[in-house]
């Protein structure tokens, strides 16, 4: 497996990862802050090793999957992940949508948190249990697409598997360290990205799903990105336009 | 079955936001398939065909979603 596939996809694994990871902090802390922090690690724990299970048994039964096959449904399944991250960090960074706040998704899960009656076993409170591991699991889920699809051509499931697995690491450890949700990172810059890099290889494999050569082939996934990123900036003044004019007309009547 | 439905919203969540660019994504897949079993073009032109058929898609639609 030459580089040029290897370090695209650690580096998509783990950007992406990175994202979800400081999402999943966020409630994480907001359940150990309020409830207890053992409760907080159960869950969190429970979930981790439900998405565990969940890579160690659909990562091998892939490879057995026909390439072409598997190419082109992995393929457009990154593709519209792609570009829904895309779409989204698109119009946020226009002003259309407002940016995500992981100070404000605390303060609100710490409150719903407050408000639940505390019924606490042997240390162990259900609510934030069941709290926690629903929110490692639904954001673990997209790190676990994102390593499976990423990771499903030969060779490529262990680079995926490494760049999730650093970037949680990463959060935790600064999580552990600043004990506050991550608010200072830049999570649209890193959404952008994100999409970017995971649109071009759902392009690529699309590609190759249908039969396309692509020109220079592995060589084209750098070349795909730089194609998105330049769309992705066009379609940020776009929107930006688009909802100033409105603004306009609106303002007119 | 509420538990159900919710996983399954959820996973479908993961790769639709807007259902109109989702939609148009795979319809050009669909065409750029057929084109590439009916035709034999230069290298190339089918890679090309595809990508600016998915950039404009998303462009058009980031365009329209600023314009309520």
């Amino acid at each position: 497996m030459s580089w040029t596939q290897t370090a695209p996809t650690m580096a998509a694994a783990f950007l992406a990862s990175l994202v979800e990871c400081v999402e999943a902090l966020t409630i994480v802390l907001a359940v150990g802050t309020v409830r207890g922090w053992r409760s907080a690690f159960a869950g969190t724990g429970a979930a981790a090793v439900a998405l565990l299970a969940v890579v160690l048994v659909l990562g091998p039964t892939l490879s057995r999957i026909p390439v072409q096959g598997l190419q082109l449904v992995v393929g457009l399944l990154l593709l519209l992940f792609g570009m829904r991250w895309l779409r989204k960090a698109i119009l946020r960074a226009a002003g259309v949508v407002a940016l995500h706040d992981e100070e404000a998704v605390f303060r609100s899960e710490a409150a719903n948190l407050r408000l639940a009656a505390v019924t606490a076993r042997h240390g162990v409170d259900p609510i934030a249990t069941v709290t926690a591991f629903k929110a490692v699991l639904l954001e673990g889920v997209e790190v676990v697409f994102i390593v499976l699809a990423l990771g499903a051509a030969p060779g490529l499931l262990w680079p995926a598997a490494a760049g999730a697995g650093a970037a949680a690491l990463l959060v935790v450890l600064v999580g552990l360290i600043v004990h506050r949700p991550l608010a200072q990172v830049p999570e649209n810059t890193l959404k952008f990205a994100v999409g970017v890099l995971i649109a071009a290889f759902g392009v690529f494999w699309t590609g190759e799903g249908l039969g396309i050569a692509w020109p220079g082939h592995d060589l084209a996934i750098p070349v795909l990105a730089v194609l998105l990123l330049a769309a992705g900036l066009a379609g940020v003044r776009l929107a930006a336009a688009g909802r100033a004019a409105a603004a306009a007309g609106s303002a007119a009547s | 079955m509420s538990a159900l439905r919710t996983v399954l919203n959820e996973l479908v969540g993961l790769f639709v936001d807007d259902g109109s660019l989702a939609l148009t994504l795979l319809l050009w897949t669909i065409l750029m398939g057929l084109a590439v079993a009916l035709f034999t073009p230069a290298p190339g032109v089918m890679a090309a065909l595809l990508v600016v058929g998915y950039l404009a898609a998303l462009l058009v639609n980031v365009w329209r979603a600023g314009r309520p």
